[in-house]
């Protein structure tokens, strides 16, 4: 066996002392690289598709026509009115004070503080200082005034760029630079005279082929970058924009040639507001979800939350009446029935220890067998406790005349605003104080909480009744949120669907919050457009599947392979 | 807080009708590192987690500067000083070093906001002042285990505690990471705080421990000092009689190969590379061990050599066959007996008895199924034949196996292994938490198959266990193979390989 001696030799090369295969963080990254791949090639796809079904395939320059809304609401308000003259004391004390809070602001940020509220601090203190000011030079004359407003959105979009260099408060830079853009385009717009008669902003009318060819040019390019640099960061955005544009062309396409068809001209901002409408309940469902798993705890019930919130809210209310009484009693009792399955669910979940998905389940049969029974025995024959009453939008003043935007998001009923309050909350909380640091360590790691002294069970607890209380407010949405009576079968399902948003936002509360959007937006397109997808050779029903097709991609982990809190699910036993 | 004496009388716990801790009792003088010496189910780690507070006493008592101290839960023995490293660390990997080591004390500023950069201040200061440097915005699970342990370590110092609990610390360390601990320790021990050090390791006892507590069967058998006693004294105290410290075997005489393993790269569960271009060969009639620090790719070797994984390129062959990608049932049908590493998750079905334990591989045999029902006579016959054969402790071979101690458990997945024609058998951790009258059992069977021409395969990251099993020792690092030298090679060089370095030692190693 004359082997022994020559197998001494050692294989690995000698000169170099090989790296760990620990996991770290060029190790991670060199995964998210070839997702990136993934993405790109994606994105590349679609690309394709515009070029080729829209871009080439579509004969003759074909135009079609955006309008923006049927109502005044979307005309770009002058500024001739925008700024108020209250009395000279209150002009000194708010000269004074904003010239507090932009000083304050400066010497924070030059210290690199890390409150990202400092950042906020400028622009505020800045247009608070202006607004005497621009009284005392009686710039209420329209040139100055537009100057004025574009520089104040310089200066946000400033402070925003500051804050995304500095790496802080990324979502709160978004904000910034959003609202500066809005600054600086509302005098543009007014400048470049987009108001069209009647208050409306005129209709804009685009070649279809051309958009088409632009969007695509613009998606191939940002596909390609993924491919070739294969970045990590930059992955999720170029997709969400690539896939936002390519509805925004698909959209034009369906709806080319509008005025002599049976086709509908493409009017934005229904569409846009009804997104709105359809996603509300899945806010609350999906936070719902991450509250719950970022604690370890499955809460599958939240179509059961949904269920009894729906009809605890809709009977209260009617009740009651249409008072702001009665909805604020109604969404009382909404959050109160979610947050008592919640318990129920906890409960069962950490005192016994019984699977979470089962008790769930079971809890979603229950439910659906108490609406069923409301519903026969007191429902049918008391209308009076079912009148369908709906809260109504509430415009924010000023916000709500932004040009297409205002409408959308500053004109709704208040559950979509209370949803991006408490996403908000729940995001500050998970991330930014000592109980959302317990909470994600409960969900991670139990054992870990337990032995520097934290109540796993009770942490579990709080969070899962909660949670149930945001999901019973996100049921509270499908009746008395739209101003429709109870029926059963109102929640279709979307409590499930809450848990693959979840998923798809990565258990993030503004990515679940985001996720919702999309299927919001799909949501509108199967309503409003699934009748027109013929023309896109597909049947209609694919259309309005779209968002369960998106539910099975997000579940599947098509969409980057999401990362649950590890210990999601897994009851925790005490030795 | 001032330097503390913790002391413990007679704790007694009992988890139903098993006693683990009976009457025991024990002094931690102030300043002092205090060895709990002890084989795996001794009553050592449950002992110390009553101290913690994770085990709740049925009788005793814990005095603490000589006053009567109840502690329930962790806080409570955190708030009375005694603080624990734990064998498998508490810490959360997705957390940075700074959010683990304030969790549950959070500073906040203002209220209820995380001050994350007065922690950050505040861990700097701690490490600093016990020369323990690590960077406190790390993430946790990207650090490697020694650096893991050492945030363990600083979570119970940044609370002040005076009794620090190490449970089994070496056990995941390269031999060279153990002695920093060691000087850790000792510089911990310079400025009065005191330390329980737990393991079953002779060798580190006398190295470290200035008292030695040694516990059998729940409870303390001797206390003495390292100066008063000897490795084999400290083993015959731990088993109650006296051990044969090293394997019996005559020198290996290796014929052909069985075993080929060339340039062979496989993935772990996350698709990272954990084994890279790694060849090796194995005789029949040899004994080649792999020593190296878990988590180097062993685990993924293994599964990839049984089948249990795919193999990203390179081949495996045994006695010329290919079997690279292959099923596990044509691994197994090349006659390989596999004894995984965690015998609980994978090497058993707890739930089920002995016999169908024992027959598992075997279901499809024509001798215990014909046309796909089961033939319970024959595999009942089986399962009571090994039981015998095999000196598998139970009242009959038809209780399920989760009745069994951790010994017999092992004696049944070795037991099914080597039923079959073996020409390799591939054993992993294979005493991993065995009592001493195990390990010798198993070493035994193992040494008894090479002398009847088996190629043996055993992964251990149990230095000891390596350099006495083995005929040829392969030390693994980071997915590579470090070299190939003999057992006769020294513990130092052994370890140095296993951290990764350095080719002029290994030559010096293989050097004749």
């Amino acid at each position: 066996m004359g082997q022994v001696t020559d197998v001494l030799v050692p294989q690995a090369p000698m000169a170099s002392v090989p790296e760990r295969t620990v996991v770290t963080l060029e190790n991670v990254r060199a995964v998210s690289r070839s997702r990136s791949f993934g993405f790109g090639a994606a994105v590349i796809v679609i690309a394709l598709i515009e070029l080729l079904k829209f871009g080439l395939w579509t004969s003759g320059l074909l135009e079609s026509t955006i309008t923006f809304d049927d109502n005044t609401a979307t005309a770009i308000p002058s500024l001739s009115t925008a700024i108020p003259s209250p009395s000279i004391l209150l002009q000194v004390v708010v000269g004074v004070l904003g010239g507090l809070a932009t000083a304050a602001g400066v010497m924070l940020i030059t210290r690199r503080s890390t409150r990202t509220f400092s950042y906020l601090l400028v622009p505020v203190g800045l247009i608070l200082v202006a607004w005497p000011l621009a009284l005392l030079a009686n710039l209420n004359g329209p040139g100055l005034q537009q100057v004025a407003v574009g520089v104040l959105g310089g200066l946000t979009i400033a402070a925003g760029v500051v804050l995304v260099v500095r790496r802080r408060a990324q979502s709160l830079s978004v904000v910034f630079i959003a609202a500066g853009a809005i600054l600086i385009a509302w005098p543009l717009a007014l400048l470049a005279n987009l108001n069209g008669p009647g208050d409306i902003l005129k209709p804009l009318t685009l070649p279809v082929t051309g958009a088409a060819w632009v969007v695509g040019a613009v998606t191939l390019v940002g596909g390609l970058v993924l491919v070739v640099t294969r970045s990590a960061r930059a992955a999720y955005p170029i997709f969400f924009v690539a896939m936002a544009l390519f509805i925004l062309v698909f959209l034009l396409w369906v709806s080319r040639g509008s005025s002599v068809s049976i086709v509908p001209q493409l009017t934005l901002t229904p569409i846009l507001a009804s997104t709105f409408i359809a996603a509300t309940p899945l806010m609350f469902g999906s936070l719902a979800g991450v509250v719950c798993e970022r604690a370890g705890v499955v809460n599958i019930a939240i179509e059961g939350q949904f269920m009894l919130g729906a009809l605890g809210s809709s009977m209260l209310t009617s009740y009651i009446g249409a008072t702001t009484l009665g909805f604020a009693a109604g969404t009382a009792v909404a959050a109160a029935l979610g947050g008592l399955l919640g318990a129920i669910l906890a409960y069962m979940a950490l005192h016994f220890r019984a699977n979470q998905i089962i008790v769930g389940v079971v809890i979603v049969s229950f439910c659906t067998a108490m609406v069923q029974f409301m519903q026969n025995q007191v429902l049918n024959n008391s209308q009076w406790l079912n009148m369908g009453y709906g809260t109504q939008p509430i415009a924010i003043p000023w916000l709500s005349r932004i040009p297409i935007l205002g409408p959308v998001v500053f004109d709704e009923n208040y559950f979509v605003y209370l949803a991006i309050v408490l996403v908000a909350a729940v995001n500050v909380i998970l991330f930014r104080t000592r109980w959302g640091l317990r909470i994600r360590s409960v969900g991670e790691k139990p054992k870990a909480s337990e032995t520097v002294g934290l109540n796993v069970t009770r942490i579990r607890f709080l969070v899962v009744v909660l949670g149930g209380m945001i999901a019973g407010i996100g049921g509270a949405a499908f009746t008395i949120g739209l101003g429709t009576p109870m029926i059963v079968g109102i929640t279709g399902g979307q409590g499930f669907i809450a848990l693959a948003i979840m998923i798809f936002g990565r258990w993030r509360p503004w990515g679940a919050f985001s996720a919702t959007l999309l299927f919001g937006f799909s949501l509108a397109i199967g309503t409003q457009y699934g009748l027109y997808g013929t023309q896109f050779g597909v049947p209609d029903q694919l259309i309005t599947a779209l968002p369960y097709l998106i539910t099975i991609a997000a579940v599947a982990g098509l969409v980057g392979r999401p990362r649950p809190p590890a210990a999601d699910g897994i009851p925790y036993e005490r030795e | 807080m001032p330097p503390m004496k913790l002391e413990l009388r007679g704790i007694t716990k009992r988890f139903g009708s098993l006693v683990a801790n009976r009457d025991v009792n024990l002094t931690i003088e102030p300043g002092e590192i205090h060895c709990l010496l002890g084989e795996n189910g001794a009553g050592k780690s449950t002992l110390m987690n009553v101290l913690f507070g994770m085990v709740s006493m049925n009788e005793g008592e814990i005095l603490v500067n000589d006053e009567r101290v109840v502690i329930k839960d962790p806080k409570d023995a955190v708030a009375n000083g005694i603080g624990m490293v734990h064998q498998h660390f508490m810490l959360v990997p997705v957390f940075t070093v700074a959010e683990n080591v304030v969790l549950g004390a959070e500073p906040v500023r203002p209220w209820p906001f995380l001050d994350r950069i007065g922690a950050a201040r505040e861990i700097r200061e701690v490490s600093r002042r016990y020369g323990l440097d690590v960077d406190p915005d790390a993430v946790v699970e990207n650090l490697p285990i020694g650096m893991q342990q050492r945030v363990e370590i600083l979570k119970a110092l940044d609370r002040d505690v005076e009794v620090l609990i190490l449970d089994e610390p070496t056990a995941v360390l390269t031999p060279q990471e153990a002695e920093a601990l060691f000087g850790i320790m000792r510089s911990l021990t310079a400025q009065g705080k005191s330390i329980v050090f737990i393991t079953h390791k002779l060798k580190e006892v006398l190295a470290i421990a200035d008292r030695i507590t040694v516990m059998r069967l729940g409870e303390v058998v001797a206390t003495t000092t390292p100066a008063e006693t000897t490795e084999s004294a400290l083993a015959a105290l731990m088993v109650g009689r006296s051990v044969n410290l090293v394997v019996d075997k005559a020198p290996a005489r290796p014929r052909d190969v069985v075993l080929a393993v060339d340039d062979v790269y496989v993935e772990d569960d996350r698709g990272l590379t954990s084994v890279r271009g790694l060849s090796l060969s194995v005789h029949a009639g040899e004994i080649l061990a792999i020593a190296g620090v878990q988590g180097n790719g062993q685990t993924e070797l293994v599964e990839a050599l049984t089948g249990l994984r795919s193999v990203a390129s390179g081949s495996i062959s045994i006695r010329g066959r290919n079997v690279a990608n292959r099923s596990v049932r044509s691994v197994l049908h090349a006659g390989v007996g596999h004894i995984p590493e965690d015998r609980q998750r994978n090497g058993l079905v707890l739930t089920m008895s002995i016999d169908d334990n024992l027959v598992l591989d075997l279901q499809h045999d024509p001798r215990f199924s014909r046309f796909g029902m089961r033939n319970l006579k024959a595999i009942h016959e089986n399962g009571a034949r090994r039981l015998e054969e095999f000196d598998i402790r139970a009242a009959n071979s038809a209780v399920l196996v989760s009745t069994l101690s951790g010994g017999n458990q092992q004696k049944v997945v070795v037991a099914r292994e080597l039923s079959r024609d073996l020409h390799l058998l591939i054993c992993s951790q294979p005493t991993r938490g065995l009592d001493v009258g195990s390990i010798e059992y198993v070493h035994r069977e193992i040494v008894r198959n090479r002398d009847a021409g088996v190629a043996v395969l055993v992964i251990s990251s149990e230095l000891d266990e390596v350099t006495a099993l083995a005929d040829r020792i392969a030390v693994m690092f980071g997915g590579r193979l470090m070299g190939i030298v003999p057992p006769s090679t020294s513990r130092d060089q052994l370890g140095l390989m296993m951290a990764g370095s350095d080719h002029e030692l290994v030559a010096a190693g293989a050097a004749p």
